[in-house]
């Protein structure tokens, strides 16, 4: 919630600048982008294709690093804080391991970190699979799995070692229609039963105002803060709240900033 | 019958129409035309000599599917081995693999003599030869399959803060896996070819010497029993390699089918 930001906040990005070396110059993709989120927020970024908002996602995961600019956690550094627990990544595609099967997906984290006896991993690994709703595919592989079988796999072997931090990039971007709107509503109820702060990156403007306490508008080119939009729709959400005036408000204030940038862009 | 089975029988029966046909063929050929048999023997005549001559055959085939068998175990163990050792040193491998690369090269039908003159008439060269002939596509495809990982899922195993070994052990070994066998469905014929070819020049037993002795003597019906022989061992190893990847690759989307 908004209110909880100014307390003190969980993830400070200061001054992020990150540009990519290319054999005709440089090419400039995030610009001086400060922010900070604050625990238990869920904050989405939005923009056109090339604003860097999926770079900044893999900035804040260490996958990248930026060319200026900080990172901190909780008053730590990034890597400091993630050596302590990893946080969570969805990515747009489920990236499972195709030789584990679902059960195993799952606890691979718990086993790579070498988190409890394997008695009580394996009881993580039900308990968020039936989260998720996959409980009885335990013994399928990735193969055998639908499109979004596997992304919500893929969110909950992100879940199952309860990180503080959840990291989601696109991660619905490559389902058909009634699959994304379906693990939409699915994500609300997830987030809802963990406590975690959730970074997502999203294309959906309609995704962004059901699951947000904030939208984070990105310019393109380079990716710099537009605007911040606070969502400010009462919680507990839910599927029919998609039609309400307060809703598409917030979808009609997005559409216009997003959509501004193009005629002096 | 079950589906399965039925789907299996007609899915290979057009395989077994037209092999049989072709024997018929020849056959048929080779008799109204009246051939002679030192010039193109007929497949009736050719059965007829691998039974009549069975014992020396099937013992002389015995011992060159041995020595390809230690020669394909040995090269391939040598060449994961060196994929896992390239894997963890990059100078070793800019060191090692321009001489994989020379290896290569060589043509088989070269070193097979001198291997000879350094290990002996027995077993030694062929199992050199057949090592030496399918060392190198399993080199390079294990060398792949342990690099090659999805880039998304190196991403993943890197978040989670994975070390080099679990990386291994849960990711790298198993993607390797189907592009061994890719590898090992190829280089089983070629450790077979590499064992007969090492019998030609020199050699006391084996089907490579039946070979040559046939080909001494313009004794084309022994020629074809000695080459339908090894054909049949050739392919009873390949599908030993097959049957073992059927049972490594367990997991759907993982076979590089032939």
């Amino acid at each position: 919630m908004p209110a909880s930001v100014s307390a003190s906040p969980f993830l400070e990005l200061d001054g992020i600048f990150k540009a990519f070396q290319l054999p005709d110059g440089e090419l400039k993709v995030l610009e001086d982008i400060t922010l900070s989120v604050g625990e238990r927020e869920f904050l989405s970024f939005v923009g056109h294709s090339g604003c860097g908002k999926s770079t900044l996602l893999r900035i804040v995961a260490g996958l990248e690093t930026a060319s200026l600019g900080d990172v901190r956690i909780e008053g730590r550094t990034r890597a400091e804080w993630a050596s302590k627990r990893p946080m969570g990544f969805v990515f747009q595609s489920p990236a499972l391991l195709p030789w584990k099967t679902l059960m195993e997906n799952v606890r691979l984290p718990l086993d790579i970190l070498g988190d409890g006896a394997s008695s009580e991993r394996q009881k993580k690994a039900e308990e968020v699979i039936e989260l998720v709703r996959l409980s009885g595919f335990e013994r399928q592989f990735p193969g055998q799995l639908s499109g979004g079988m596997k992304q919500r796999t893929s969110i909950a072997r992100s879940l199952v070692y309860r990180p503080e931090l959840l990291l989601m990039d696109e991660p619905f971007g490559a389902l058909d229609d009634f699959t994304r709107r379906e693990l939409t509503d699915e994500l609300l109820r997830i987030w809802d039963e963990t406590a975690c702060t959730v970074l997502f990156v999203t294309h959906s403007l309609p995704e962004a105002v059901l699951l947000s306490d904030r939208v984070v508008v990105l310019d393109t080119k380079p990716g710099r803060i537009r605007e911040i939009v606070p969502i400010d729709l009462p919680r507990p959400r839910g599927r029919d709240m998609r039609q309400t005036d307060a809703f598409l408000a917030h979808l009609r204030r997005l559409e216009a900033l997003i959509f501004a940038g193009e005629d002096h862009g | 019958m079950g589906d399965v089975a039925r789907g299996w029988v007609s899915s290979r029966l057009p395989a077994f129409v037209l092999f049989a046909s072709v024997l018929v063929l020849w056959e048929g050929i080779v008799r109204l035309a009246e051939i002679p048999a030192y010039l193109l023997p007929a497949p009736g005549r050719i059965v007829l000599r691998i039974f009549t001559d069975w014992s020396s055959l099937s013992g002389n085939v015995w011992v060159t599917v041995q020595a390809a068998t230690a020669g394909f175990l040995l090269g391939t163990s040598l060449a994961v081995f060196l994929a896992f050792v390239f894997l963890y040193s990059k100078t070793v491998e800019n060191a090692v693999f321009p001489w994989a690369i020379i290896i290569k090269t060589i043509p088989i039908i070269a070193i097979a003599p001198l291997l000879t003159i350094w290990l002996g008439f027995g077993i030694a060269p062929k199992i050199a030869v057949a090592a030496i002939a399918c060392f190198f596509p399993t080199l390079v495809n294990v060398t792949r399959g342990l690099r090659a990982l999805d880039r998304e899922i190196v991403d993943y195993l890197q978040i989670l803060g994975s070390t080099p070994r679990q990386m291994l052990v849960h990711a790298r070994v198993y993607n390797a896996l189907p592009l061994l066998f890719a590898a090992m469905k190829i280089t089983v014929g070629m450790a077979m070819i590499g064992a007969i070819v090492a019998e030609f020049t020199g050699a006391n037993l084996g089907i490579g010497t039946i070979i040559v002795n046939a080909g001494y003597r313009q004794d084309a019906t022994l020629l074809f029993a000695a080459i339908f022989l090894s054909s049949a061992a050739t392919l009873a190893l390949y599908y030993t390699v097959l049957a073992l990847e059927r049972v490594a690759l367990f997991w759907p989307e993982s076979r590089v089918d032939h």
